[in-house]
């Protein structure tokens, strides 16, 4: 069913990409990756909003954890109410998260089966491909030389980890608000630093392919804040509406 | 830095180095392992050692390197039996070892006879030997996946000549008389002068080709992953007939006299009339079918492995399929001896196995049933 549903129409998508754009697997993968990352951009927009009024929720609901500290059915009817009040749902950043993992997940898979570095990958491509497009099987495997890389092969300069690394981090630094909250904190801290080595360490095993996807990815991330509106920057945003309600 | 927990940030990114360096237990293979009979004693290409083995009972004779040394050698995937002196194993190796280190394509000589190594240094090349390599006249040519075609010197493993070609060459090449025919996934089936390398004729098929022609009476068959098995003259490489089935081709097919047998990845079985391509009948297993079908020695019996490690014994006059035998992994390679069928597995306790063919009934397996 995961193969019929996500992997598939992902695997001939790259393949079509791949015959449209000249034969250039790396255009291939970053046009596979911008229209998948288009296609979640409503449910990452939801999740974003979502993330950034809990955040401006932040000081009530400190405020309610100090007032009720002791008294833990009180905090949960009081923080239910407020987000009540302020119109949020305390899962709603988890929902669009939760639809978009497996494309994300699935756009990863694609990328590494369609490369197919090795033998055993390669012969289950066979399966994933449609037959009844027959052009698609021409192109396989993939051109797999760009620059200096053998895209099914990590980079053997280190330039792609790198760059994995330092847009991993920024898109981390950028999504994560500050928090209040020292605990909070110190957990963003962590995972600012720890996220970005582990996707780095991915690229220094895996397929160049995969760190040109991360790296399309983290810039989408990246473009995507500066694109989209801050909670404050116009009316009716949720940190204006509790300082109107606070008054 | 969090001061109650100022390491936690380094859990999983160890977790995620042991889990990339390969530090559980075993070897996670990449490529299928293979496997050739002479006289007598098999040589399997085992992932962790080369071994050699009593064909009638499984025993092991020797194993190469004694003990399995996963940081210095190996994985080994094929073997390639030279004369009835020598064999020629390769390995994906990690020299070094360290998390930094790339991996790069060995190729060695063993004496038949006990395991010892023959040339002074091991030939190593960029990228992986996928399939074993073929001999002729004092050369061995081999496919690598860097690209190049590798011809060496038997005696002392020096480089003869190189030819490279526009992708990885998986593909074990087929040596008649002076000419090498070899095939790479960069769609092209490629007749090479055994001694100098130079191109005599390639053919350009409309999709890649993985495994090596077959000759049979004078005509070469191959299959490619456009769906098509292509019968071709050898002087020149033009095309007698193709035949087209349900997806890929892949392994080489088999053949006696008038008939070819040969199987798509979707699991079907075709038997055609080999001098026009016309079908005579269509069988089916269940799985992928990557490896080519085997022909019994009597040719009454066609074997059909399937990627999810299934043997098949089909009646070759009609396609039926007469037995089946399950097992855990997929089948790497298989040799027929006499009325018996060797194979060998990746991914499973039992590693090389040994089957009847007429019915199909397991006769041994190595490690024997219970043992590591």
């Amino acid at each position: 069913m995961w193969d019929l549903l996500i992997l598939n129409p992902m695997v001939n998508a790259l393949l079509f990409f791949y015959r449209i754009l000249g034969h250039q697997t790396v255009l291939a993968i970053t046009a596979l990756t911008l229209v998948v990352r288009l296609a979640v951009l409503p449910l990452t927009l939801k999740q974003q909003q979502a993330a950034q009024r809990m955040q401006a929720l932040q000081p009530e609901l400190e405020k309610l954890q100090k007032k009720y500290a002791k008294d833990r059915e009180k905090l949960a009817q009081e923080q239910m109410k407020l987000y009540r009040e302020a119109g949020i749902n305390p899962l709603g950043g988890c929902l669009p998260l939760l639809i978009q993992l497996p494309l994300l997940y699935g756009l990863w898979q694609a990328i590494m089966r369609t490369l197919a570095v090795s033998p055993l990958e390669l012969v289950r491509l066979s399966q994933n491909v449609y037959s009844f497009i027959p052009s698609l099987t021409s192109l396989i495997p993939l051109q797999s030389r760009f620059l200096w890389l053998d895209l099914g092969q990590p980079d053997p300069y280190y330039v792609l980890p790198i760059l994995v690394v330092v847009t991993s981090w920024l898109s981390q630094k950028i999504l994560t608000p500050p928090s209040t909250d020292p605990r909070s904190a110190a957990m963003n801290q962590q995972m600012m630093i720890m996220m970005p080595l582990m996707f780095g360490f991915i690229s220094i095993s895996y397929s160049s392919g995969l760190s040109i996807y991360f790296i399309v990815s983290n810039l989408v991330t990246i473009l995507q804040y500066f694109l989209t509106p801050k909670p404050g920057t116009k009316p009716g945003a949720p940190k204006k509406e509790q300082d109107e309600r606070r008054k | 830095m969090n001061r109650r927990f100022p390491l936690l940030w380094l859990v999983p990114i160890v977790l995620v180095i042991l889990l990339l360096g390969g530090c559980a237990s075993g070897v996670h293979a990449t490529n299928w392992t293979t496997i050739v009979l002479h006289d007598g004693t098999l040589y399997a290409a085992d992932l962790e050692q080369v071994r050699a083995l009593d064909a009638e009972t499984g025993q092991e004779t020797w194993a190469f390197p004694a003990q399995p040394d996963l940081r210095q050698y190996g994985p080994f995937y094929t073997v390639t039996l030279l004369d009835d002196e020598t064999l020629l194993v390769t390995s994906y190796e990690r020299p070094g070892g360290g998390f930094f280190a790339r991996s790069v394509g060995v190729l060695r000589a063993l004496q038949r006879g006990s395991g010892q190594e023959v040339w002074p240094q091991p030939f190593a090349a960029a990228g992986e030997f996928v399939a074993p390599g073929a001999a002729g006249d004092s050369i061995f040519v081999i496919g690598n996946s860097d690209g190049n075609v590798y011809a060496l010197r038997i005696a002392d493993g020096m480089l003869a000549w190189t030819f490279p070609t526009r992708n990885r060459v998986w593909a074990t090449p087929l040596v008649v008389s002076d000419t090498v025919y070899i095939a790479s996934l960069d769609h092209h089936l490629y007749a090479l002068d055994l001694h100098r390398g130079a191109l005599r004729w390639q053919f350009k098929a409309g999709g890649a080709m993985a495994d090596r022609p077959l000759m049979l009476n004078d005509v070469l068959y191959i299959g490619s992953f456009d769906h098509n098995l292509y019968a071709l003259r050898p002087a020149d490489g033009s095309e007698i007939w193709r035949f087209t089935g349900a997806n890929w081709f892949w392994g080489t097919p088999a053949g006696d006299g008038g008939r070819l047998y040969a199987a798509d990845v979707n699991g079907n079985v075709y038997a055609l009339d080999a001098a026009t391509g016309t079908e005579i009948w269509r069988s089916r297993v269940n799985g992928m079918v990557r490896l080519g079908p085997a022909l019994s020695a009597d040719g009454k019996r066609l074997l059909v492995a399937s990627e999810n490690g299934t043997l098949f014994g089909l009646d070759t006059a009609d396609g039926f399929v007469l037995w089946q035998q399950a097992g855990q992994g997929q089948i790497g390679s298989m040799v027929i001896g006499g009325e018996r069928v060797y194979i060998t597995r990746i991914n499973a306790p039992q590693r090389v196995q040994s089957f009847y063919v007429e019915t199909g009934r397991p006769i041994w397996s190595y490690p024997p049933e219970g043992e590591k």
